[in-house]
């Protein structure tokens, strides 16, 4: 759950790309992983789901291709670091230690200790405390029903009794990515959901959070007195996030609920890793409009991808992520009159558009 | 309509005050950040948003193909989160001196402790008995009635039927969840049975053997276990404070006479 998606984002971020191209941080390259991964498997599941296929083949054949991709990533990453990629690393390293000798880089480390110490919590709190929410009596089940007997959505979550695909779900297999995930950790699907899930999917949160914080960060000009120092406003507004989180809870609805609540459904999964890398990848498409009049080629990829993985989560997220790319990139084209970022958009919704068409043809 | 979405945005705000920070932070954000980019990010795109969830065309579009329940989810692509903590480090950062910033940092989460909910005082949270998340007592009557390599088919009081299916998909059951949901409207006389305050064994037993259930668990206050004589169920045995009778001409074995 976490090398697999770093080796996917890394082959996607850096394969047939020039040296000369700049650096992806980490985290973008972490949530680009992890959108891959995502988009993959619901590529791979969602026919055998359709077609009352067992789970043992998605097993097989989204292992081998997430596989393949993570050890391409990985052999990638050897190779540059064979190239010299280890000196900048070294030097990054040298760079943070050297910072840490000034007050200013110690005052930042507390910060970061603060915003990691109540990331901690938040993980102890998801291991530690169980949450009652009925909508896990159906999706739960879905799981450990296809690690028991191999099928998908072929049964009745409640009671066990056999039953017709329920397309509504059937084409969201998330459950059955949580299945996936539970084999392979040799698990109950209902530990990898309960106890595994949370451990990862928060820290995936705050590490989009922590890019799309880089970005606002990056350049505060403050009235008068010049740019901010985005060193130290980068673990403050990591601070803030978790903050928000932690007290979001002043209604069961908002994402932030989700997220420390119900973190093991897809649904939250779409509030809280779906739409903030999408927040983050329009961000970057609109520097990228604003520098160079249009968006890269690969972003529209990656679009895509977090369009298909959004399907994984919910059958919702064709039309929320296509109504706020389609937002985003109209009001883009208002204000820089730049008419290629609308086929861009567009581009990018159309995985959300066919699993849209699948799931009215099938109502 | 309009109602609809006055209680689904009202539901979706809870006391209100969150939002009220939300707000503040908007404005303050339209007045002081100048880079375009940012300002289609974070508040043309919440601005066009919220208009579109109250707009009439727009809700009898949605409500046409989606669930008006979740029609609440259109709020999440408003980036809260990320609004209010920008807002936030810029107004600490607009302060000169570190003192003064640090402690217009302090205010700002302040006012978020102050405006929010903390989580985990829902009271939908307890401490995990286990790491399936499942109530010990579940886990127990399941762990007592399973039979590794066969499902069996048990009646549970209502405390229990959200649980059991996420524990063990081995133990099926004649109703689950859906029976507690009242809006779905389901209907089973067992499940009317199980839930009398006095249980009325004979008639729990007479249906449940109708239903095809291996097993009926109860709690062991609910019931007196004499009244299981000659049902067609036996005592087994108490899995935490629960009676687990089985039927009497029960197969539990793995082969089957017609295989």
């Amino acid at each position: 759950m976490a090398v697999v998606p770093a080796g996917m984002g890394y082959f996607a971020l850096y394969a047939g790309r020039n040296k000369k191209d700049k650096t992806e941080s980490p985290g973008f390259l972490f949530g680009v992983g992890y959108v891959l991964m995502w988009a993959v498997f619901q590529l791979i599941a969602v026919p055998f789901v359709l077609r009352a296929g067992r789970f043992r083949q998605v097993e097989l054949f989204f292992e081998a291709v997430s596989l393949t991709l993570a050890l391409a990533g990985g052999f990638l990453f050897l190779l540059h670091l064979k190239q010299g990629l280890w000196r900048e690393i070294v030097l990054w390293g040298r760079g943070v230690v050297s910072g840490l000798k000034s007050r200013t880089g110690l005052s930042r480390l507390f910060l970061w200790g603060i915003f990691l110490a109540g990331l901690l919590f938040q993980m102890l709190q998801a291991y530690r405390l169980a949450y009652a929410d009925g909508d896990d009596a159906y999706y739960i089940p879905i799981s450990t029903a296809a690690n028991l007997g191999g099928g998908m959505y072929a049964i009745d979550s409640y009671t066990g009794a056999p039953t017709t695909l329920d397309l509504r779900h059937g084409l969201a297999p998330f459950p059955i990515w949580v299945s996936f995930i539970a084999a392979k950790c040799g698990v109950n699907a209902a530990v990898a959901a309960h106890s595994l899930m949370p451990l990862v999917l928060i820290p995936v949160t705050y590490v989009l959070y922590l890019e799309i914080g880089r970005m606002l960060c990056g350049n505060v000009t403050i009235n008068n007195k010049g740019h901010a120092d985005p060193k130290t406003l980068l673990p403050v507004f990591m601070i803030l996030v978790s903050l928000l989180q932690i007290f979001g809870n002043y209604s069961i609805y908002p994402a932030s609920t989700f997220l420390l609540t119900r973190t093991r459904q897809g649904k939250a999964a779409l509030g809280n890793v779906i739409l903030p890398f999408l927040l983050l990848l329009l961000y970057r498409m609109a520097e990228e409009v604003k520098e160079q009049g249009k968006a890269g080629v690969r972003d529209v990829l990656w679009l895509m991808g977090s369009m298909t993985a959004g399907c994984l989560c919910s059958t919702m997220a064709g039309f929320l992520c296509g109504l706020l790319l389609l937002l985003t990139v109209v009001l883009v084209f208002i204000l820089y009159r730049k008419p290629y970022i609308l086929w861009q958009g567009l581009l990018g919704c159309v995985p959300g558009i066919v699993y849209a068409l699948l799931y009215l043809r099938a109502g | 309509m309009w109602n609809e979405i006055m209680v689904l945005f009202k539901n979706y705000i809870g006391n209100g005050w969150a939002a009220g920070l939300f707000l503040v932070s908007f404005i303050y954000l339209m007045f002081v950040e100048k880079d375009r980019v940012k300002r289609i990010i974070l508040l043309y795109t919440s601005a066009v948003t919220v208009a579109l969830f109250f707009f009439p065309l727009f809700v009898r579009v949605v409500f046409r193909y989606l669930d008006e329940e979740t029609y609440y989810r259109v709020l999440w692509l408003v980036p809260m989160t990320a609004v209010i903590a920008y807002a936030g480090i810029r107004f600490a950062a607009g302060f000169s001196g570190k003192m003064l910033q640090a402690a217009a940092a302090l205010l700002v989460c302040a006012a978020i402790v102050i405006t929010g909910d903390y989580v985990y005082d829902n009271p939908y949270f307890g401490p995990a008995s286990n790491r399936f998340h499942v109530p010990q007592t579940v886990a127990l009557v399941c762990d007592a009635i399973i039979v590794e390599g066969r499902e069996v088919r048990a009646v549970f009081p209502d405390e229990m039927l959200p649980y059991v299916r996420q524990y063990t998909a081995n133990v099926c059951m004649p109703y689950g969840r859906e029976m507690a949901v009242e809006r779905w409207e389901n209907d089973n006389p067992l499940y009317d049975a199980m839930r009398e305050e006095e249980a009325d064994c004979k008639k729990i037993a007479s249906l449940a053997k109708e239903q095809g259930c291996h097993y009926i668990i109860l709690h062991e206050a609910r019931h007196n276990r004499e009244d299981f004589e000659k049902t067609g169920y036996h005592y087994v045995e108490t899995a935490a404070g629960y009676c687990i009778y089985l039927q009497d001409d029960a197969y539990l074995g793995l082969e089957y006479p017609d295989q």
